[in-house]
């Protein structure tokens, strides 16, 4: 607490749950689910973020000495056909898969958050935006994210903007959802009434007291972009050979799937993990939020 | 000089079940630095009628008539000559003190947004400013809570907080929607003592919303009294409260307890009956159903307002002329 002198400073309705994105925050850590989630999210990461320095060798070394070798002590993880460092490659597959999971829900929450705002609170602008969202929404996300792919070219970045354009949708409705329930609470109406510009009220008033329902949003968008990544890749959509994905080691793995299942194996296991860590984090997050105790 | 005039104002609203006129050709004004009181019981449109004034009232509200402030007519002006007007020149304040501020920002800050809003000043004068304000309004140790969350206030520290806000860019006009009502009774007798001293010192005028008779009596200068979204009795405070003429005023009064009168006279009474909801003006009164002397006359013309024996102005075709005391 802030205030310290005695006397008429005493709180006066004790809040049950604080809806601040950092009190949030630390509640979502405070369940076992959400912690673990947490740190296995921050350790696969930050491997995945750091894979220059750790992997033992250059992802696209080849080594014809060793092709299709089991995990022995040279190579942890195994080998390839060419003979390329199993463990390496995984590791810059995370950091890509990361990377690109990252700024595609980044730009969706860019372009979706504004839109949402705007939709929320201009109830005229709102009915183009909702009808584009729900024409959006007709097309499943992935089917989407394919046909977008194709037609931008396989990249590293085409695939993050194929991804963020099915992502969008999701953020443009909760964001307008919030809007609409924050619009019209008395703390919004009394800033109307103070003469504040919209402009004023949207960014100062009424985002900051969304962060934490769209910081919800992010952290479970990110698993789902991991996993489209990952199927992007796996077609031959996304990230480019030789650069290492996960999806596309998981494709090139299917040949070899009964001789040498550490080709399957390992990538596999890689993006069970992002995933399933950003999920429980995610989860936790919302749990954290969850209007049960707290004050509407 | 009047510093607010309102002039035959109606407000139709929209519903799913068709319209509301939840105004009725109100027609009021305020002096400068007068408190005017505007009484009725819940949904008599009290509220709808200040809100509308600056455009505030419901979406898609039918706002007609005049509202005269500074020579020119605000319903008639464009949406952001409005805003500039809202807050710089007439303020609001809301009813509950526990929900009307953000709750991630610092008490101080949101005064100062009003300032950056409305005055040209630096960070520095801005602060400074918040702070003479906090003290003005009568909050203790104002630096250090200027920088306290809503949550950390008590419900009437959080109100002289929304007043420090109204009055922050100078207001010639405050309009306080039921200021007290959230509040604890030695609360809310602070507050109206603030609102008395404010006027005192800076001038301006305000217009009171409240449902409480006994608020009326502690500060207001004038009265409005609405019924079903018109203006059916309104005078001084002395003269409203001695000699009532409407019957629907007496009725109000008569709801007050009053310390220090005898059990057997001193019987609280109600009045019969709800506010009707009324979808379009009638021209008969409106109270007439609710009413113990209500006759053809009274069903089949609406009752202008005019002057009455005890120096209010009543639109009653049947004013009492007693003393209320009398009864």
């Amino acid at each position: 607490m802030t205030v310290t002198t005695a006397g008429t400073a005493r709180p006066a309705r004790s809040r049950a749950r604080s809806t601040g994105a950092l009190a949030v925050f630390r509640r979502a850590l405070r369940s076992p689910a959400g912690l673990a989630g947490f740190v296995i999210a921050v350790v696969v990461v930050a491997a995945g973020l750091l894979a220059p320095w750790l992997s033992p060798m250059a992802p696209e070394a080849t080594d014809y000495a060793n092709p299709l070798s089991g995990p022995s002590g040279l190579h942890l993880l195994g080998t390839d056909e060419l003979g390329r460092d199993q463990l390496s490659r995984v590791l810059y597959g995370i950091n890509a898969s990361v990377l690109v999971g990252l700024a595609s829900v980044v730009l969706a929450a860019l372009v979706g958050v504004p839109l949402g705002l705007v939709a929320g609170y201009f109830p005229k602008v709102d009915r183009v935006i909702s009808q584009l969202v729900d024409v959006m929404l007709a097309f499943p996300n992935l089917i989407l994210a394919v046909g977008l792919a194709a037609i931008l070219g396989p990249s590293a970045m085409n695939a993050a903007i194929a991804l963020a354009v099915g992502a969008v949708p999701g953020f443009v409705r909760l964001i307008r959802g919030e809007v609409l329930r924050l619009r019209g609470l008395d703390f919004v109406s009394s800033a109307i009434a103070a003469g504040n510009t919209h402009t004023r009220i949207l960014w100062r008033h009424i985002l900051p007291n969304a962060t934490s329902t769209l910081l919800v949003q992010i952290s479970v968008a990110i698993p789902h972009a991991i996993l489209g990544e990952a199927m992007l890749s796996f077609l031959g959509l996304g990230i480019r050979p030789p650069t290492p994905s996960l999806g596309i080691m998981l494709a090139g793995a299917q040949q070899y799937i009964e001789t040498a299942w550490w080709l399957a194996v390992f990538p596999g296991l890689a993006i069970v993990a992002l995933t399933l860590a950003f999920n429980l984090f995610g989860d936790a997050l919302r749990d954290a939020l969850d209007p049960k105790g707290r004050r509407r | 000089m009047n510093v607010l005039d309102v002039r035959d104002l109606s407000v139709e609203i929209p519903t799913e079940t068709g319209h509301v006129l939840a105004v009725d050709g109100l027609s009021y004004s305020v002096g400068e630095s007068e408190i005017l009181a505007i009484v009725g019981e819940s949904g008599c449109g009290k509220s709808v009628g200040v809100l509308s004034l600056l455009g505030l009232g419901p979406e898609h509200a039918r706002v007609t008539g005049e509202v005269n402030y500074a020579g020119q007519n605000l319903l008639t002006r464009k949406p952001d000559a409005l805003r500039r007007v809202r807050g710089q020149d007439i303020a609001y304040i809301f009813q509950d003190p526990m929900t009307a501020l953000n709750p991630l920002m610092p008490v101080g800050k949101q005064v100062e947004e009003v300032l950056a809003q409305h005055a040209s000043m630096s960070r520095a004068e801005r602060r400074a400013r918040v702070v003479e304000l906090f003290e003005l309004v009568g909050i203790p140790a104002a630096a250090e809570r200027a920088r306290a969350y809503p949550h950390q206030l008590s419900g009437g520290m959080r109100q002289r907080v929304m007043i420090s806000m109204a009055i922050a860019c100078g207001p010639r006009v405050l309009i306080a929607d039921e200021p007290t009502t959230a509040l604890d009774v030695t609360v809310q007798a602070a507050i109206l003592e603030i609102l008395k001293d404010l006027r005192d010192k800076l001038g301006m005028a305000i217009v009171l919303i409240t449902h409480d008779m006994g608020v009326v009596a502690d500060i207001a200068d004038r009265v409005v009294v609405m019924y079903a979204g018109r203006a059916i009795e309104e005078g001084g405070i002395e003269q409203v409260f001695r000699r009532p003429a409407h019957p629907y005023t007496r009725g109000l009064l008569s709801a007050v307890p009053v310390p220090g009168q005898r059990a057997a006279r001193a019987r609280l009474r109600g009045i019969p009956g709800t506010v009707p909801v009324i979808a379009e003006s009638v021209d008969a009164c409106t109270f007439a159903d609710r009413c113990g002397r209500a006759d053809e006359a009274c069903r089949s013309g609406r009752p202008p307002l005019a002057e009455a024996a005890g120096g209010t102005r009543v639109a009653c075709r049947h004013p009492e002329t007693k003393e209320s005391n009398g009864e």
